[in-house]
Formats: C-alpha cells, sequence, structure tokens
C-alpha cells in the first residue's frame, strides 16, 4: 500500500515540487506552533503555573478548540507530505515514535484533562501529575518531529 | 556587506554551526521550540485581544502571566536564530524570504509598541470586556498574520537557502 502511495501522481507532483513542499511544510508548522501553544498554556495551568486563580475549565475550552484547528492544519499538510516518501518515513523510528507521542497526547488533552478540570476546580495533585505528563509527551513528541526532520 | 557577512561565516561559531554533525539540527531544534513556546503562549494574548479566547480574564491580567513564559521562547529564538545566521549568514542576506521574515518580525515589533503606548493607557476602561475596542482587536489580528508570515517565511527558506 505504502509502495503504491508513494508512485501515485499526488506522489509525484508533491515530491518533484519544491513549492509544493516548502508550501507544506510552512503550514505543518502553523499548525504545529497552534498544537503546542494550545499544549504549553493546558499543561501550565494544570501545573499551578498559569491563572492559578482561574477554573481550569476556562482553559481547556478554549484550548480544545485551537488543539483541533491545530491538528487539522498539521495532520492535513503532513498526510501530503508523507505521501511522495511513504516508504521510507513508515520506516523511521522517529516518524513512529512522533506519531505515537501526538496520539496520546492529544487524548490525554482532549480527553483526559477537561474530565479532571471539570471535577477539581483547583489545582490537584492529580491536575500537576496530568499537566506534567503532557508537558513530557509534548515535548517528546516535539523533539521527535525535530529528529525526524533534521536526522532524516 | 558581503565580505563582512562571510567573515561571520568564517568565524569559530559559524564553522561550528555549519559543519558539525549534530550543531545545525539542534539549533534549528531549539530554534522551533522556542516559536512553539514564544508565539504559541503570544497568540493566547492576540486571541484574547480579538475577543476570541479567555473573554472574562482582564486583558492586563493575559498579558501579565503569558508574557515571562513568551519572552523565555523569544530568548532562546534570538540566541539559536542569530546562531544559525552566523553558519550561513551570506546566503540568507541574499534570501527574499529570509529579508521578508526580518520585515515581518519588524512589523510585529512595530505593532506591539504601538498598542503598548497609543492602546493599552486606556486599558482600564476597557479590559473587562469580553471583546476589546476595535483598535485592540485589530492590534491582536496584525500580530496574528504578522507571526504566521514569520514562520511561513522561516520554512520557506530551508527550501530555498541550502
Amino acid at each position: 500500500m505504502l509502495e503504491a502511495l508513494q508512485s501515485s501522481a499526488l506522489a509525484a507532483a508533491i515530491g518533484q515540487s519544491q513549492v509544493w513542499l516548502a508550501s507544506l511544510s510552512a503550514l505543518h508548522l502553523v499548525g504545529f506552533t497552534l498544537v503546542l501553544g494550545s499544549a504549553v498554556v493546558t499543561n501550565l495551568r494544570f501545573l499551578g503555573a498559569l491563572f492559578p486563580e482561574r477554573p481550569s475549565t476556562d482553559v481547556t475550552a478554549a484550548s480544545t478548540r485551537l488543539l483541533l484547528v491545530g491538528l487539522v492544519l498539521s495532520a492535513a499538510s503532513g498526510a501530503l507530505m508523507f505521501v511522495p516518501r511513504a516508504e521510507s518515513a513508515a520506516a523511521n523510528s522517529m516518524f513512529r515514535l512522533k506519531l505515537g507521542l501526538v496520539l496520546v497526547a492529544v487524548v490525554l488533552q482532549v480527553v483526559v484533562q477537561p474530565r479532571a478540570a471539570s471535577t477539581s476546580p483547583g489545582t490537584t495533585g492529580l491536575m500537576r501529575a496530568l499537566g506534567l505528563s503532557g508537558a513530557v509527551l509534548w515535548l517528546g513528541a516535539a523533539l521527535a518531529a525535530c529528529a525526524f526532520i533534521l536526522l532524516e | 556587506m558581503l565580505d563582512m557577512l562571510q567573515q561571520l561565516e568564517a568565524t569559530a561559531l559559524g564553522i561550528l554551526v555549519r559543519e558539525s554533525l549534530y550543531g545545525f539540527p539542534v539549533l534549528v531544534g531549539l530554534h522551533i521550540l522556542g516559536l512553539a513556546l514564544s508565539v504559541g503562549t503570544l497568540l493566547w494574548f492576540d486571541l484574547r485581544l480579538a475577543g476570541l479566547v479567555l473573554r472574562d480574564v482582564p486583558v492586563t491580567r493575559v498579558y501579565r502571566r503569558l508574557i515571562p513564559w513568551a519572552s523565555a521562547g523569544f530568548l532562546s529564538m534570538g540566541v539559536t536564530g542569530v546562531m544559525l545566521f552566523t553558519g550561513y549568514a551570506a546566503a540568507a542576506y541574499a534570501n527574499p524570504f529570509f529579508r521578508l521574515k526580518l520585515l515581518a518580525m519588524a512589523l510585529a515589533g512595530a505593532n506591539a509598541l504601538y498598542y503598548h503606548f497609543v492602546t493599552e493607557p486606556s486599558a482600564a476602561s476597557w479590559e473587562q470586556q469580553a471583546v476589546p475596542p476595535a483598535s485592540a482587536r485589530a492590534a491582536g489580528i496584525i500580530s496574528l498574520a504578522l507571526w504566521a508570515i514569520v514562520i511561513l517565511c522561516g520554512r520557506a527558506m530551508a527550501y530555498t537557502m541550502y
């Protein structure tokens, strides 16, 4: 399947055009910035370092929307960039690590953290642990993404 | 100018950035993380100015809470950006996306200064409003647009310089 994807007309169109690759890569980075911006503020709130006087739900509602906008942008541009190098990317351990960490981090931020925020108005030990977990997961995903791009 | 840029490239730092195995990737990685921290937190303030997030938190409180994190990100981005420039100064200077990126950064700085010196002094009368006045909303939206241009140009440089 990956071979077929990589030899498709779409793969040729994207892979042979610097303009396509540069534009997709730029959109991917804009999406990545939105995602990490959402993650940074959410996890700092859960750690009690940002807006500690405000209920966490103030932050989680807005950050989920921001995260989803960033994810749509990143995923769409990322999928198109994946097409011309599907086989090498799928075999790359940093790429797999990045996808795995992003998946877990998104579930944590979209499902787990909002539930915790709605049940605990203040900053509890559990919320700090969730904030630390989120920060570590997103930092790991960002480092794996950089390693994939730069050391490929 | 070109001579000066070539001398910059020939410094020990320039050679280290260009020729060491991990120097360039590590610096670019730190530059991107700095970008995520700086622009990622600044965009919350811009969105608050636009009246789109944290609508019941006063604007100046959002600014005071976010600015230390954004500043740390900008410091990291600035230091790594200068180091990366040292390695490829002549090529960067000639690159149109680098020039556009610098222009967008300068305009973003001017927009921030205009907000602080012209719009913010009257913040006491509107900072509690869910949707701030047009001048504040414009400052937020212009900032978002300019930083998006900075990111787009930064990435375009990678495809047109090396």
